[in-house]
């Protein structure tokens, strides 16, 4: 894939151009942009591909969404480097599409439900029917349903088609009926509705859909979450209903508000997994190549685990805050700051007295003098960060045995003007091989 | 985020037959205090859309405004309240006193429709306070008015009720640009009405004019003045729906040319964007002795 080298370019030129403003006097674009920045905790995947396509408009770097759009191959022919072909992202998905707009099938027991429907009724039918058809597709065991992100047309482009032919359905924001086309969409899709902004329940085609109307990229776009199965495990996936922004203060304000919505459904739903029709935008392209190219790892690359979905959603608050402050200059937002709980290493002492530390900080260093809420073995115990952002409790194991013991730590985040610091936490499980209580006469039990 | 409350709490009374008058606009309509709660609010209902003034109860949630460098006086505490009710969409502005006390409404937001067309009322409310501190208040609301009015649909039409205007009708409602300008002219009254020309920064409209179609379809251009004076150096952001977009910065002539480049690469062809407006957003500029205010200016490129 020639993607990479081309990428790389753009992530230097960018971080180039980050270098020049940066330099000045802080504006508030550049507070937020920084921001983005620092929440990726120098993750270099999530540099490379959230942080620099999130921020593209405030980097002035929109380069990079313009050369995505030459992946949007809907032939294949003298291209199939830009095709992706059908590939198993989950036990129950499978992806098929281009490098810059991809298409999901769900395997239900009675039949298919996609999501978003490709870019025309040509690409449908050269490529997603052979798909679902290699998936059983039947009289019997249907297409049940298409869920759109959208209604733009690289995301709806083959609706038409699917109920025309397979009498599949579609359903799309209510709030985007009229996209393209005045008179409303020829496919008369069924209406998820775009006014009501809470997150819901909906079965679409009988699968259950959590959904989120998150207005911005279009007035009806729809994010959603939901199950799949993953080497036999349930995972919860994002969907993404539509990225990219306008030059439009209130369009933009929605988008803000938009993703701030969908960070509170990720951490809600405990999401770890990700599922965006447009992969070039968080990086699921390259792990669909390499599904391609070495298969699916366990877990698979899908899933990118909680605590980056979460990083990642807010490292594109931050994008869209710079751009707002940057369409009105005198706006001001607080910064929303990652923070990252890591469990010290932690062992049982001979007394069975367990003590633990964890360690909070972000990308703006330690976390310092903030609270900490541990539960060791069941036991509540709370202590407060020091200068190193490091906070210390102890606890006494209670009962005997060699059972896992489960300790965690959570920062339960904090507010001021200018900051917003996100909630954090974490786990581990330890174990004595060989635990003795202590007695009842006073002597030391031990655990090794 | 913010919590829609339920429609039903909305409407508790319509006052039948208030209309404004018509010789004293000025003259805001008072709160009806034999309704605690509620807050009265005019809207085009009576016959052939005439305003008319209807008692709405409050939500009973809200939401601390962001920071703003439009305001003169940070810590007096602004919220802000979203309602339905009816075909109505309203966004209260509140004033909230202290702890313990409940916020209280200075100013709403009403957007409606008229056929296709969005329509956006913004009506002060009127508390009867008077003194320092209300003046203060007076100032800053009308500073957190102008940055809640420059994030509503600048494709719609406006109208500013009270602060010395008066709404009659959605036909005579104006463009985006003039509503800003009512504001920063009524903050300016307010400003010497109170003697308080030393703790608030001058506010500087600038204005934008739209130039000739370009001979590429694509290229959009604004003339920038502050007060007639060509603005040199300004970013304005063009934007075209779905979403093409360009920004440049003026010349020492004002003017400011860009070509619309679509931003996110999907847009198949430009075939009818001629009937899809133009908007150009001057982002403001922030001085510690100055402020050159955000404005908006939409137009259509002649075919």
């Amino acid at each position: 894939m020639k993607t990479g080298s081309f990428l790389s370019h753009c992530v230097i030129a960018a971080i180039a151009i980050a270098g020049t403003s940066l330099a000045a006097a802080q504006t508030q674009k550049d507070v937020h942009r920084d921001a983005a920045t620092r929440n990726t905790l120098g993750d270099p995947f999530m540099t490379q591909y959230a942080r620099a396509f999130y921020c593209n408009l405030p980097d002035d770097n929109n380069g990079i969404v313009i050369q995505s759009r030459s992946w949007n191959n809907t032939t294949g022919a003298n291209n199939n480097q830009y095709r992706i072909p059908m590939t198993q992202i989950f036990d129950d998905v499978w992806t098929v599409g281009n490098h810059y707009v991809t298409q999901y099938m769900i395997k239900m027991p009675d039949g298919i439900v996609q999501v978003d429907s490709g870019n025309s009724a040509t690409e449908f039918s050269t490529f997603n029917y052979p798909a679902l058809q290699a998936l059983g597709l039947s009289a019997a065991y249907p297409l049940k349903a298409i869920f759109l992100t959208h209604g733009h047309g690289d995301h709806d482009g083959g609706a038409q088609w699917a109920l025309d032919n397979l009498g599949a359905r579609s359903y799309l924001g209510s709030a985007d009926n009229t996209l393209g086309a005045a008179g409303g969409k020829s496919y008369k899709p069924t209406f998820i509705d775009s006014t009501n902004l809470s997150m819901r329940t909906m079965s679409i085609g009988g699968k259950t859909f959590w959904i989120l109307p998150t207005p911005g990229h279009t007035p009806g776009s729809t994010s959603a979450v939901l199950e799949a199965t993953d080497h036999g495990k349930t995972v919860r996936v994002l969907i993404n209903g539509g990225q990219s922004m306008t030059n439009s203060i209130p369009e933009v304000a929605q988008y803000l508000d938009s993703i701030e919505r969908v960070y509170a459904m990720a951490s809600a739903l405990n999401v770890d997994g990700v599922m965006t029709p447009h992969i070039y935008w968080d990086g699921e392209g390259f792990y669909d190549d390499q599904i391609g190219a070495t298969g699916r790892t366990n877990p698979s690359q899908n899933v990118y685990g909680h605590e980056t979905v979460m990083r990642m959603t807010a490292v594109a608050r931050e994008c869209s805050a710079a751009w707002l402050t940057a369409l009105d200059t005198t706006k001001v937002l607080p910064v929303w700051r990652v923070n990252r709980v890591e469990l010290m290493p932690a062992s049982p002492s001979p007394n069975l007295l367990v003590k633990v530390s964890a360690k909070v900080y972000s990308g703006w260093g330690p976390v310092v003098n903030q609270p900490v809420a541990f539960s060791i073995d069941g036991q509540a115990c709370t202590a407060v960060t020091n200068a190193s952002g490091v906070a210390t409790c102890g606890k006494p194991l209670t009962g005997v045995g060699t059972a896992p013991k489960v300790i965690s730590a959570s920062y339960a985040g904090a507010e001021s003007n200018d900051f917003i610091d996100l909630p954090s936490d974490a786990t581990q499980t330890i174990t004595c091989a060989n635990q003795v209580p202590r007695t009842a006469g006073g002597a030391p039990g031990t655990c090794n | 985020m913010l919590s829609r409350s339920n429609p039903r709490n909305a409407l508790l009374l319509v006052v039948c037959g208030f209309l404004l008058g018509p010789a004293n606009g000025a003259t805001p309509p008072t709160l009806d205090t034999s309704q605690p709660g509620n807050t009265i609010v005019t809207l085009p209902v009576g016959d052939g859309d005439k305003p008319s003034a209807v008692a709405i109860a409050l939500p009973a949630t809200s939401l601390r405004l962001t920071s703003s460098k439009l305001v003169s006086k940070r810590d007096l505490e602004f919220r802000r309240a979203d309602e339905q009710w009816r075909s109505f969409r309203l966004t209260f502005l509140m004033y909230k006193p202290d702890a313990g006390h409940r916020p209280a409404a200075v100013a709403v937001i009403s957007s409606f429709h008229v056929g296709k067309k969005e329509h956006i009322w913004l009506q002060r409310i009127s508390r009867g306070r008077s003194g320092a501190q209300a003046a203060d208040i007076h100032i800053a609301a009308l500073e957190h008015l102008y940055g809640l009015a420059l994030a509503q649909n600048p494709h719609a039409e406006f109208c500013l009720n009270g602060y010395g205007h008066t709404c009659t009708a959605p036909a005579s409602d104006y463009p985006h640009p003039r509503l800003l300008r009512e504001i920063a002219e009524a903050r300016e009254r307010a400003i010497v009405s109170a003697n308080a020309t030393s703790i608030a920064v001058p506010w500087r409209n600038v204005t934008m004019t739209s130039q000739p179609k370009g001979a590429s379809g694509d290229r959009v251009g604004v003339r920038v003045t502050d007060h007639g004076v060509p603005l040199e150096g300004a970013t304005v952001f063009f934007n075209r729906a779905p979403h093409s977009g360009c920004h440049a910065k003026s010349s020492s002539d004002g003017i400011v040319t860009c070509d619309l480049v679509d931003q996110h690469g999907d847009e198949d062809s430009h075939e009818g964007q001629e009937h899809v407006p133009i908007l150009a957003t001057f982002p403001g500029d922030v001085q510690a002795d100055r402020i050159l205010l955000p404005t908006t200016l939409t137009w259509y490129l002649s075919p």
